[in-house]
């Protein structure tokens, strides 16, 4: 009996914590309970003093919103031409026509927006809280780096001067690009001359900027993938599933198809083709792409289970694209298939009637 | 290893190992329902670090030690409920995405396949839907696997209330499965 969806997904959720979480999580809740402990429970003067310096140095800072370093308030719009120096030591200079709102202060996040002008970003890295910055639809997720964001009336360019950033936007190649130390990234903003030449620009640090191929971000199924670079089948299939999951499904196909064309010799490469043309029959309405997709994972070879419901698929997918091969596939599949729950589908989408015994 | 009841009496006693040991113990349980609920790496682990740290400083409430376990789950599901809502505030402020983010299709056992991932990816986005109660009714009963009692005791409702958020999270399920060959 076909187990249930229940059943499915029970099997499928891993039961344990990787044991570095476990690791981790145990030294963080060994830190809260120090931190809670009173002094009181110290001996000597030395040991109280030691463990007041302790908790100031490694244990974040008991207010949980970001404050200035003096301990006023974060102001919601900052000066242009200024520098400020917050109390966890990240500091945001506005250069001279640089304009940066406060948009949110809460525990575990801050955010920023930069209405115009340049501003460079000094966040101290391993901090209590993660820090966004967002310029024109252009969103920067930080994790303790240093980096630039100027915005003008046509781009937003973004540079990292060291650590790590997320890059996310409409007109960010593949919706989010990760950006190193070394990398920059200019971003062409919607309705701008430059939309379509969004391209890489050249840091001045000795590291070579990272290239993104220009790719709309909801072109033509059949452009090409971006350029391969040095990355695994389950970092693509994570990425897909990322990308599925916030209903960014063009993105999606992309990281689908590097997936199936660059691993084809993996079994997983099948099913990565499957899953492309699902999302291109059932979510962006490409009949005729997502039967090329089913065809390629049955070439590339389905599991049993799945062949049955791609042959299917793909005969459906013809048929909706009004491919004139759309009845012979569906003729195909009726006589391979007699009892198929795909049955009545398959003849409604091709056209296909009954075959003759 | 010593049973519950005697870890729970040591760690009365402030005996750290039997801290740490009931904690190696329980928090692949805990963890994993942390994780089903709040889905976001950073999130998950303030929730489990938060539900431990409590369960610590309260054990000396804790009436049977039997039920331990139990006992742990729902001060996880106080904690992730408090977190989840105060994410609900962060997004009416706009600030939805996270580094961290963590779905379900990113909790599979490394040998799932595409195709279970897919089906992890649209049970998430459909419990994305769902009333925060009635998520976690569904996650106990179907994910987590407990009887309607236990999911009753666990979500700290009546029986006919488990029930109702179950019929209702089911019947959304349902509507997924009739569009899912």
């Amino acid at each position: 009996m076909k187990p249930s969806m229940e059943e499915r997904v029970q099997e499928a959720l891993r039961d344990e914590t990787p044991e570095h979480r476990v690791n981790r999580m145990w030294a963080g809740i060994e830190g809260r309970r120090a931190a809670k402990k009173t002094p009181a429970r110290w001996l000597g003067f030395a040991a109280v003093a030691a463990a007041v310096v302790a908790a100031v140095v490694l244990w974040p800072e008991p207010n949980p919103t970001l404050a200035l370093e003096d301990g006023s308030s974060v102001p919601a719009r900052m000066n242009p031409d200024s520098t400020y120096t917050f109390s966890d030591g990240s500091r945001i200079e506005a250069s001279a026509d640089g304009h940066v709102d406060t948009l949110s202060n809460i525990e575990g996040e801050v955010a920023f927006a930069l209405r115009s002008g340049a501003a460079h970003f000094d966040i101290t890295p391993n901090g209590p809280r993660r820090w966004r910055v967002v310029a024109s639809g252009v969103e920067v997720v930080v994790v303790g780096t240093v980096f630039d964001v100027e915005r003008t009336s046509e781009a937003v360019d973004v540079r990292v001067e060291r650590g790590v950033v997320l890059v996310r936007g409409a007109n960010v190649p593949d919706g989010e690009q990760r950006l190193e130390a070394g990398d920059a990234l200019q971003v062409a903003l919607v309705g701008s001359e430059r939309e379509e030449e969004t391209a890489p620009e050249a840091a001045s640090e000795a590291r070579p900027v990272q290239e993104v191929q220009q790719v709309p971000v909801d072109g033509p199924v059949d452009s090409e993938p971006p350029a391969a670079a040095e990355t695994t089948l389950d970092d693509l299939l994570r990425y897909a599933d990322a990308a599925r999951r916030e209903g960014r499904h063009p993105q999606a196909v992309r990281w689908l198809a590097r997936a199936s064309s660059e691993y084809s010799e993996e079994p997983r490469a099948a099913l990565a083709a499957f899953t492309q043309g699902r999302i291109e029959l059932d979510s962006l309405d490409r009949p005729a792409a997502a039967a090329r997709s089913f065809a390629r994972s049955l070439r590339i070879g389905l599991p049993r289970p799945l062949r049955e419901t791609a042959q299917a698929l793909r005969a459906e997918s013809l048929g909706k694209a009004g491919d004139p091969g759309a009845l012979a596939a569906a003729e195909r599949f009726l006589v391979r298939y007699p009892q198929s729950q795909y049955r009545q589908q398959v003849m409604d989408a091709t056209g296909a009637g009954e075959p003759t015994p | 290893m010593p049973p519950d009841k005697e870890l729970v009496a040591r760690c009365l006693r402030g005996d750290s190992w039997a801290e740490e040991a009931l904690y190696r113990r329980h928090v692949h349980k805990v963890e994993r329902v942390a994780a089903r609920l709040v889905r976001n790496s950073h999130d998950i682990e303030d929730v489990v670090q938060d539900a431990f740290v409590q369960a610590y400083s309260r054990m000396d409430t804790l009436q049977d030690p039997s039920r331990l376990s139990s006992w742990l789950v729902s001060i996880v599901l106080n904690r992730a409920r408090k977190k989840l809502r105060r994410r609900k505030l962060t997004r009416l402020l706009g600030l939805e995405r996270s580094l961290d983010d963590e779905g379900l299709a990113l909790q599979a056992h490394s040998r799932a396949s595409q195709e279970d991932r897919a089906e992890l990816a649209a049970v998430d986005r459909l419990l994305e839907t769902l009333h925060l109660e009635d998520r976690i009714c569904w996650t106990l009963r179907h994910i987590e696997g407990h009887s309607l009692q236990e999911t009753a005791d666990l979500a700290g409702c009546s029986l006919a209330t488990a029930k109702r958020r179950l019929k209702r999270a089911t019947d959304a399920v349902d509507t997924l499965r009739g569009e899912t060959p």
